[in-house]
């Protein structure tokens, strides 16, 4: 259920794109993000969508999976499409439609747009199905590890981030039965006037908050009587392991850059 | 009210690749005004089952009465609601549930909900206090700033208050010292005595069942593995001992004895007093025969 | 010569705001290799004592010294890497992703080189019987695995003295049975000293030692033996008895001659027969 939801996001395996290491894998998104803009015609999309695609394969996932990861955002992109078939007044009239008139040129934007879209949304969920929560984290604290200098406390935000990953399920299962009691109560949260939905909303939310905050501080103890007193001089079990596949990913979407540079118009 | 279970099935997530079947070919029957206890290991389907008590949880299939009123898959949960008047459940660690500014409103929450009028609600919550070993004038303090043991009253309390027409209790004492655990068992065997309150008390105590439940039913990996009086649960140990369960200690007591001896107790044995009433007979009746 | 390990004298403690004291001048000493059970009412102040004994808290006066060392801001962290505690709450002491993260938290903690720590998260995990649980989510857990990694946490680091802190209250039978059996273990075998506070007479009756507290200071100190002869003192004071104890004593109260010094069904049992065969 809930669970499935979160959770669920990451599906094992031992891809070549599975066992990247999660810096690679964020940094490449990283340059990704920037090079998307950078094409602007059929040629420079084209290129980018095989890329897309056989990072896609690469990882073994079924198709499916990653198209599922576009559903929540399919309307944001029609709505992108139209916008751009619509208001866009290049090339030649393919349609016309009493005053509106549909170009060469708005369709092509369109379809560019969207593209973009969706490659920028599948590389995204495909670096969730691909690594676990905890290794972005580790992945996002190695690479921030620069601004520690500058006094970010990047050691206390990722080990919030792993202890806030921890805890989803547990909460999940504490919020189904708080649930579960006040039902047996009376309260109903599948409908009812507003007024009550306010009530049944407070009647989970209070005994939640309240649970979680004895779990803080009982899991604050339980930190300190285990040792724990910041990141100084603390080691690392989890180690990221940077390999020579880590750097080819890294080049090639480096030669990816410099390709669709070469190709835009 | 009587509740019947019939064929009941229940499977988590169904049509789902996370599917799991949690309960199975249950048929029970728990009368009108019987104290049954329900015993079996974490995962036997205890949970589940007590979930179709009051309709938190439909069937998948099979179904379950209440009264009169059935609970198929097909039910709606809004249409169930009557029925959670009717059937309170005090779950595991009650106290979680707490969540008014005081004592008093927390406990008149149930009840409001089920539409009875705010006095009135608050009069039935001054009587609980009594009933639940609380001084009065707790009803105007925040739960929050109770110890744990009282915060688990006021739980129960909320409960009782819905006046329901039978009670679940999922492990009730779980987490207090033993007077308190004690004090609590007690409150509930009052309760239904006086009032034949129908109660349902999942427990991994067999000392708890033997003394209090007249029927009990064992659940083992999601179905129900016998049915029947503590006396007849707990005669054959060793089959109980199969599916990881064991007999209460006054029951244990009674066979070693027996083995020791070489004779038969008479007595179930299944509360201590019975226990110790049938050594003593054992004893006096050595003194008589000498005589 | 027995080597005291955890001496306790004189410990007083109040809340913040409040006028009784939680804990009043109690005194006792642990020794290498002992299980020392502290047993009370909820309110007695046992577990306020456990959280003394590892810095936690802070005492009003009197002196705790582990280890020959007195406890002090500046030993603390020390003594906290020789004392595990085990807490009540199974889901409220976890604190890593995957099990081997778990136990790997204090070593991390405490800058064990990575090698070396993970023959330590190998082993500690092998000694609770867990390790095949290794990448496992907590959530897919039971309470009594979860407080079994709760311990190999500890153990990972060799402590010297473990801590239970009613650490298998929230648990059911299985799991109970599971944890006293981890820790047993390691007790007679590996002669790790514990201390466990608790109200679990199964506990209670195989500790070396038993300290009774009620309302935060201590009532008696003695064998099982000894406590258990207490008797309705105890129950007076909201404890349990075992079963045993508790049939023995109202036989002695209908006339039936029974000595005070046992507790188990079998040695019940035995004497009954004894007395049985005589008449």
């Amino acid at each position: 259920m809930m669970n499935s939801m979160i959770i669920g996001k990451y599906v094992p395996g031992d891809s070549v794109i599975h066992r990247m290491d999660p810096r690679a894998k964020l940094l490449v998104i990283f340059i990704y993000v920037f090079i998307v803009f950078l094409a602007n015609n059929s040629a420079t999309y084209a290129i980018l969508s095989v890329f897309t695609f056989s990072l896609v394969v690469l990882s073994r996932i079924p198709l499916s999976f990653v198209l599922k990861g576009l559903k929540p955002v399919i309307w944001i992109v029609a709505i992108t499409f139209l916008l751009h078939v619509f208001m866009t007044k290049e090339g030649d009239v393919l349609y016309q439609i009493g005053s509106f008139s549909i170009y060469e040129g708005g369709v092509k934007q369109g379809v560019f747009i969207s593209l973009r879209f969706l490659l920028l949304i599948m590389i995204t969920t495909l670096l969730t199905l691909t690594t676990t929560p905890i290794e972005v984290t580790d992945g996002v604290e190695s690479l921030l590890g620069p601004l520690k200098k500058v006094h970010v406390p990047v050691h206390e935000l990722a080990l919030m981030m792993s202890i806030s990953l921890r805890f989803i399920p547990t909460l999940m299962e504490e919020t189904e039965k708080i649930i579960k009691a006040q039902t047996a109560r009376g309260v109903d949260f599948t409908g009812g006037p507003f007024s009550e939905r306010i009530k049944a909303i407070v009647s989970l939310l209070v005994p939640l908050f309240i649970s979680s905050f004895k779990r803080a501080e009982e899991l604050a103890t339980a930190m300190e009587a285990r040792g724990y007193r910041g990141g100084e001089g603390r080691t690392k079990f989890r180690q990221l392991v940077w390999k020579w596949t880590d750097t080819a990913f890294l080049a090639a979407v480096l030669v990816l850059a410099v390709v669709l540079f070469a190709l835009r118009s | 009210m009587d509740i019947i279970f019939e064929k009941v099935e229940h499977v988590y997530n169904a049509n789902s690749p996370f599917a799991r079947r949690a309960l199975y070919d249950v048929d029970i029957m728990i009368e009108s005004g019987s104290y049954v206890a329900v015993i079996g290991h974490t995962g036997s389907g205890k949970s589940t089952l007590l979930q179709h008590l009051n309709g938190l949880l439909q069937p998948t299939s099979g179904t379950v009465t209440v009264g009169n009123q059935t609970i198929t898959n097909k039910k709606r949960q809004r249409d169930l609601k009557p029925l959670r008047k009717k059937v309170g459940i005090v779950f595991q660690f009650p106290e979680h549930q707490l969540f008014e500014e005081t004592v008093e409103k927390d406990i008149c929450f149930g009840p409001m909900n089920f539409g009875v009028p705010e006095e009135e609600a608050k009069k039935k919550a001054r009587e609980l206090m009594k009933l639940v070993g609380l001084p009065e004038d707790v009803l105007a303090k925040s739960p929050f700033d109770l110890s744990g043991g009282q915060m688990r009253r006021v739980a129960i309390a909320g409960v009782l208050a819905m006046e329901p027409d039978v009670i679940v209790l999922d492990e009730p004492t779980a987490g207090l010292d033993p007077r308190g655990r004690k004090e609590i068992m007690e409150m509930f065997y009052r309760l239904h005595q006086e009032k034949q309150l129908t109660t349902v008390l999942v427990t991994h105590s067999m000392e708890d069942a033997a003394a209090y439940a007249d029927y009990m039913i064992v659940m083992h990996k999601g179905t129900v593995w016998k049915t029947g009086t503590p006396q007849q649960i707990f005669q054959d140990s060793d089959a109980l001992a199969e599916i990881g369960l064991n007999v209460p200690e006054t029951v244990r007591l009674k066979k070693e004895l027996e083995k020791k001896l070489g004779i038969t107790v008479p007595s179930p044995c299944l509360t201590i007093e019975e226990t110790v009433d049938a050594i003593q007979k054992l004893f006096s009746k050595v003194n008589a025969h000498d005589e | 010569m027995e080597d005291t390990i955890l001496s306790v004298e004189k410990l007083s403690f109040r809340y913040p705001n409040q006028s009784d004291y939680a804990v009043q001048n109690v005194t006792f000493q642990v020794k290498r290799g002992e299980w020392l059970a502290i047993v009370g009412h909820n309110g007695s102040g046992k577990s306020t004592i456990a959280k003394l004994l590892i810095g936690l808290l802070r005492p009003e006066s009197g002196v705790i010294k582990l280890f020959h060392t007195v406890l002090d801001e500046r030993t603390v962290w020390e003594i906290r890497r020789r004392v595990g505690m085990v807490f009540q709450n199974p889901d409220n002491q976890f604190v890593g992703t995957t099990v081997e993260d778990d136990v790997a938290f204090a070593l991390e903690n405490n800058g064990i080189p990575r090698d070396e720590m993970i023959k330590r998260v190998h082993e500690a995990l092998r000694q609770v019987q867990m390790e095949e649980f290794l990448h496992h989510e907590p959530h897919h857990l039971s309470g009594g695995q979860k407080q079994r990694v709760a311990i190999a946490g500890i153990l990972a680091l060799r402590p010297d003295l473990i801590i239970l802190d009613e650490a298998t209250s929230m648990l059911d039978p299985k799991g109970r049975q599971e944890v006293l059996d981890t820790v047993r273990n390691l007790n007679k075998k590996q002669r790790i000293t514990v201390l466990s506070i608790t109200h679990d007479l199964e506990e209670v009756a195989k500790a070396d030692r038993v300290i009774v507290m009620n309302k935060g200071e201590m009532m008696a100190e003695g064998t099982p033996k000894q406590i258990f002869a207490l008797g309705t003192k105890l129950e007076r004071i909201g404890l349990d008895l075992p079963f045993a104890v508790k049939i023995r004593d109202r036989l002695k109260q209908r006339g039936i001659p029974l000595s005070s010094s046992y507790v188990t069904i079998e040695e019940l049992v035995e004497e009954l027969w004894t007395l049985y065969l005589k008449r």
